[in-house]
């Protein structure tokens, strides 16, 4: 079996890793990433069953199913495909069950669609947009480019070795840091670390300022001092957290925005806001 | 005109190609799409600015999951566009690319819809034996998907301008000044999106960690960062594992 036996080389390996990026290509509400994935193992599979039409057309059904995760951690489950493909290819009847192929998949994309997203939409591009943003509208070519590679970077190095780990075992490297907590504690991490910078956000960014003194009584009050002393920034705090209980009570973003704009409309009207 | 009007709209369909066929690097954002709009537009700074202004608006919008969010590609390249065509300021392009990004969702959607059917195709093609079918139905998605944001951009941006002209010069004054206060506001709804993806009170310390380091140090946010790294850092070392007792 030594002499026969199916391999897949670094330049299979290569072709599914660039067809990753073309995941989402065809995404749609029902069946999702399924033709992207069954795309980048194109590959794979006429590699392992160009010989032999039925086991062709089981190869790509396979890999068209429902299939849903985050590119960034994507191919990571590539990798584990691919070795497993190569596994089964070279195994004998019975001697392999192949409808583990996709319940790996199938159990992998739910967590680490998760991992992905609160790494990448929420620590790296919190941090890139609370960096950059303030950049740009100071009008500095540095805003965006810092934003690029805070995005481009980190994630790319995910990709890259994620396939590597996935296809060397990925199986159970994943099940050795997810058993001994180091994943979830990874997870986590990230989350403090977008936290505090969106806390800062808070303070940086939401800009509400009252006129310096009003009169009542034919007293002088200087309202935004008066604000300060008690705590700086505590208007734009409460104005965020009023927004965020509100979207928790599934009040919709667009009417919040939209009450936002009124709000900000009276407040000029009236003279409160300055 | 017509040739800026094709160069907009390449501009907002290929970078929002990025997030189809590039691997989706959260690129298609109004702060990479203002500077380079601003560029074909002859304007690169204001392009630049705007973009960083919308970015804070809208940061809370992405399409996590199944979700499609208001249309922020369509909406942040076409107000920002007509934004430098017409002279407007920034309080007025926020006026614009709201709307803007409502309608543009509902397309988003339909195409979502629409491109089952390619899904359907190639399951299909691959069952009477056509191995082509995979491949001719991943890149028919993707070219729906160009095709929208293209020809709203476009389209958008030839009938658009004047349009807006109109309706700019009749917003009277007490109600621009309010959108310019609105445009202060709105980064609170944005912040408080992001809040809703990772806030739970477990970690609501670190959010009131980087809001008092702001607050009472006035210290900048990438200050906010590192802050936010060592606590990252420790919280991973110090954290015992499941199991483990102090």
């Amino acid at each position: 079996m030594e002499e026969n036996a199916k391999k897949l080389t670094k330049k299979d390996l290569m072709s599914v890793y660039l067809r990753h990026y073309q995941l989402l290509g065809c995404f749609n509400y029902e069946r999702q990433m399924s033709t992207g994935y069954g795309w980048a193992m194109t590959p794979v599979i006429k590699k392992l069953y160009g010989d032999d039409d039925e086991q062709l057309k089981e190869g790509y059904q396979r890999h068209l199913e429902f299939f849903n995760c985050a590119t960034s951690t994507s191919p990571f489950i590539l990798g584990i495909s691919c070795a497993m493909e190569e596994q089964y290819a070279n195994a004998e009847e019975e001697e392999f069950e192949v409808s583990s192929i996709n319940s790996v998949k199938a159990a992998l994309m739910g967590p680490l669609a998760g991992i992905g997203d609160s790494f990448f939409w929420g620590t790296f591009r919190v941090i890139g947009v609370g960096i950059g943003a303030p950049l740009a509208i100071k009008g500095s070519i540095l805003g965006p480019l810092l934003y690029f590679l805070m995005n481009v970077i980190p994630s790319e190095l995910v990709r890259w070795f994620g396939f590597k780990i996935g296809y060397k075992g990925g199986s159970e490297f994943l099940a050795k840091i997810s058993a001994n907590g180091t994943l979830q504690k990874l997870t986590e991490a990230a989350k403090v670390l977008g936290l505090v910078v969106i806390g800062a956000l808070i303070a940086s960014m939401v800009v509400i300022k009252l006129p310096t003194a009003i009169t009542i009584n034919h007293a002088k009050i200087n309202v935004q001092d008066t604000l300060d002393s008690i705590m700086p920034k505590l208007l734009p705090l409460l104005v965020t957290f009023g927004c965020y209980s509100l979207l928790q009570k599934r009040v919709s973003g667009t009417w919040i925005m939209f009450g936002l704009i009124i709000l900000g409309i009276i407040g000029v009207v009236l003279g409160i806001l300055k | 005109m017509i040739i800026q009007g094709i160069l907009v709209a390449l501009i907002a369909a290929v970078v929002y190609m990025e997030s189809r066929i590039g691997g989706q690097h959260m690129l298609d954002r109004p702060i990479i799409i203002g500077p380079l709009v601003g560029l074909v537009m002859g304007d690169f700074q204001t392009g630049l600015i705007i973009g960083g202004e919308l970015e804070l608006v809208w940061m809370g919008l992405v399409g996590i999951g199944t979700s499609t969010p208001p249309d922020v590609v369509v909406g942040s390249a076409l107000a920002t566009a007509l934004a430098i065509q017409t002279g407007a300021d920034y309080q007025t392009t926020l006026a614009l690319a709201i709307p803007i990004a409502l309608l543009a969702q509902f397309v988003a959607i339909g195409v979502a819809i629409l491109n089952t059917t390619f899904a359907h195709y190639a399951d299909n093609q691959i069952a009477k034996g056509n191995w082509k079918g995979i491949a001719i139905g991943n890149w028919s998605g993707s070219l729906i998907y160009f095709l929208s944001k293209f020809l709203m951009v476009f389209i958008g941006f030839m009938v658009g301008g004047d349009v807006i002209k109109g309706i700019v010069n009749h917003i009277p004054q007490v109600i621009q000044a309010g959108l310019a206060q609105s445009g202060n506001l709105l980064p609170a709804l944005g912040i408080a999106m992001l809040m809703q993806l990772s806030l739970d009170k477990k970690y609501a310390a670190f959010l009131f960690l980087g809001f008092a380091l702001v607050a009472f140090f006035n210290i900048s946010t990438i200050g906010a960062a590192i802050f936010g790294a060592i606590c990252a850092y420790l919280y991973y070392q110090f954290k015992p594992r499941e199991g483990e007792l102090f």
